[in-house]
């Protein structure tokens, strides 16, 4: 059996110690699926820092900052090349094959060859290159908003953060923008908990397919957008192959979509909670990047996974070739060691949040994420009076490579 | 060993010991040289190692490669002498060079 395969270990391997071992299913653990991030909190405080489960196939969980960052910045032992050909559990997991030879790009490889893959995205996602977004963003928000506002009402995850994301990656990408509602549907079922295996795998099908479309169109007639420049790109002196511009789509919307939405998500349930904190930036919307930064600490997303190459040890946990480490960056962000206090909201901590991730593969789209929460966070405070959770209807979450929230209903006066 | 002088925006200057081998990046995160983030660990992902090589030392530091200008592009604060330090390898011929460190890393 291999890690992430969904099924638990029924043996835990010889070389991990019987007292690194607790017990924590990442999608089914009853106190994640209560509060996400409060059970972050906790395994902090009750479980070991590196510590192994024996669920989803069995592999270890790494809370710590420090320790995070030591194997992100180590690529050479910690790799993001999870699986080799024979073992490729194809379809399963985040790094999921839709053919088999196909790549995530960058995210599965490593350097030098992820530098390379890498270097195309890094300039069009730029802090500079995306401001050019802004005003398409702003009008999004807005329509969004227009279609909510007077029902003094909405479930936040279907009505704005999820529909917010898809079509400013549709832009970015240069989708046609005529299939907006079919690939919504479908970005919401592809990244989607309750969504079986078989389905998920059509839906990738789908989707590869309508990303098939625009790559072709655009190698006829390039346009002004992310594809077009891609198309263009130098990847060891050729441009690339059509397989890699599969790859690099699907990254881009796998990476850009539910991240985005969660984030949004955690964060607004966050100021649902504290009319005090809606209070004060309201009145001073330039406390506004601030906060977008701290509530992206206090609601780390994403979990990625890293597999090692060699027999290794770990601050002081001995590591075999072949194990998976899944990293909590979201318990990262609740390391004592980095962030004082961590529980509370504070604005103008200096220390760098985990919530992108360190090394080479730190999200190349986080200009992106934080103009989009920016710009969603001015919008809808002007425009949205104080609201509060649905005293009916709690938010409800999930778990897995990403914390998700899977409803969450808000009511204003 | 090498040594390399770093000076921050401000004109504080910071004269380190840097090993053979390494990148001008790692002389100045080993010495807790303030002025240099390195978010991506010295990949040329991020931009935040950013430096500027001291004019006379620019004949002495092999040139950027196409990885290295593009992602100087993304950088803050660029002018003509600008370098990511993780892409500098540190070679006895560096003895005494002289980077400064541009306003911030990662804004305007
Ligand atoms: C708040 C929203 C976001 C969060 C929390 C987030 C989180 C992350 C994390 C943790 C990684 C590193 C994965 C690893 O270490 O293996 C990553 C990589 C990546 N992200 Fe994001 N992301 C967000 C938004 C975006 C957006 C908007 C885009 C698209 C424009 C994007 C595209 C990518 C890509 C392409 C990578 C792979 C980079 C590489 O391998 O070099 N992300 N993201
Ligand atoms: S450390 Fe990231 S580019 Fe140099």
């Amino acid at each position: 059996m291999h890690a992430f395969s969904g099924q638990k270990l029924e043996q835990i391997p010889a070389h991990v110690p019987p007292e690194l071992v607790y017990d924590y299913d990442s999608s089914r653990d009853p106190r994640m699926l209560e509060d996400p991030h409060a059970r972050m909190r906790s395994l902090l405080l009750e479980a070991p820092p590196i510590f192994f489960s024996p669920h989803n196939g069995g592999h270890w969980f790494v809370t710590r900052k420090q320790a995070i960052v030591d194997i992100t910045m180590n690529p050479e032992v910690y790799s993001n090349s999870l699986f080799h050909a024979a073992e490729s559990p194809a379809g399963e997991g985040e790094h999921a094959a839709p053919q088999p030879g196909f790549l995530m790009l960058p995210i599965s490889t490593d350097p030098p060859q992820h530098t390379a893959y890498r270097a195309p995205l890094n300039q069009p996602l730029a802090a500079k290159s995306v401001a050019a977004l802004e005003t398409a963003i702003r009008t999004m928000t807005n329509e969004l908003i227009d279609n909510v506002l007077d029902a003094g009402r909405c479930n936040f995850l279907s009505d704005i953060a999820e529909p917010l994301p898809v079509t400013l990656f549709m832009q970015l990408a240069g989708m046609p923008t005529n299939r907006l509602a079919e690939f919504r549907a479908l970005a919401t079922q592809a990244t989607s908990a309750t969504v079986d295996h078989a389905t998920r795998e059509q839906i990738f099908k789908r989707i590869a397919g309508i990303l098939t479309e625009s790559i072709k169109l655009r190698q006829e007639k390039r346009e002004d957008d992310l594809i077009s420049r891609l198309l263009d790109a130098n990847i060891h002196g050729r441009k690339p192959t059509f397989q890699e511009m599969l790859g690099y789509s699907i990254t881009l919307f796998l990476g850009g979509l539910d991240t985005v939405v969660n984030a949004l998500s955690f964060g607004v349930r966050h100021l649902a909670r504290d009319q005090a904190l809606q209070a004060k930036l309201r009145a001073d919307p330039s406390l506004l990047p601030g906060a977008v930064e701290e509530l992206l600490r206090l609601y780390g997303v994403a979990c990625p996974p890293r597999r090692v190459t060699r027999d290794v040890v770990l601050h002081g946990v001995q590591l075999k070739q072949g194990d998976a480490l899944l990293l909590l960056l979201p318990a990262a962000n609740y390391d004592d060691a980095a962030f004082p206090n961590p529980e509370q909201f504070t604005l103008g901590r200096t220390e760098q949040h985990m919530t992108f991730n360190a090394g080479p593969h730190r999200c190349v789209g986080l200009n992106l994420a934080r103009l989009e929460m920016k710009v969603f966070y001015q919008e809808w405070l002007k425009r949205i009076p104080p609201f509060r959770l649905d005293p009916q209807a709690p938010p409800r979450f999930t778990g897995g490579f990403n914390l998700a929230v899977t409803s969450l209903p808000l009511v204003w006066a | 060993m090498p040594k390399i002088k770093f000076i921050e925006a401000d004109g504080k200057e910071h004269e380190v010991e840097a090993q053979e081998g390494q990148s001008v990046m790692q002389a100045a995160m080993d010495n807790l040289v303030p002025g240099i983030v390195a978010e991506c660990g010295g990949f040329a992902s991020c931009a935040t190692c950013h430096g500027y090589v001291d004019e006379a030392w620019l004949p002495k530091v092999p040139p950027p490669d196409a990885a290295e200008e593009g992602m100087i592009a993304c950088a803050y604060h660029v002018r003509p002498t600008s370098r990511l330090t993780c892409q500098i390898t540190v070679t006895p011929a560096l003895d005494g060079l002289v980077v400064r460190l541009p306003l911030s890393q990662t804004s305007e």
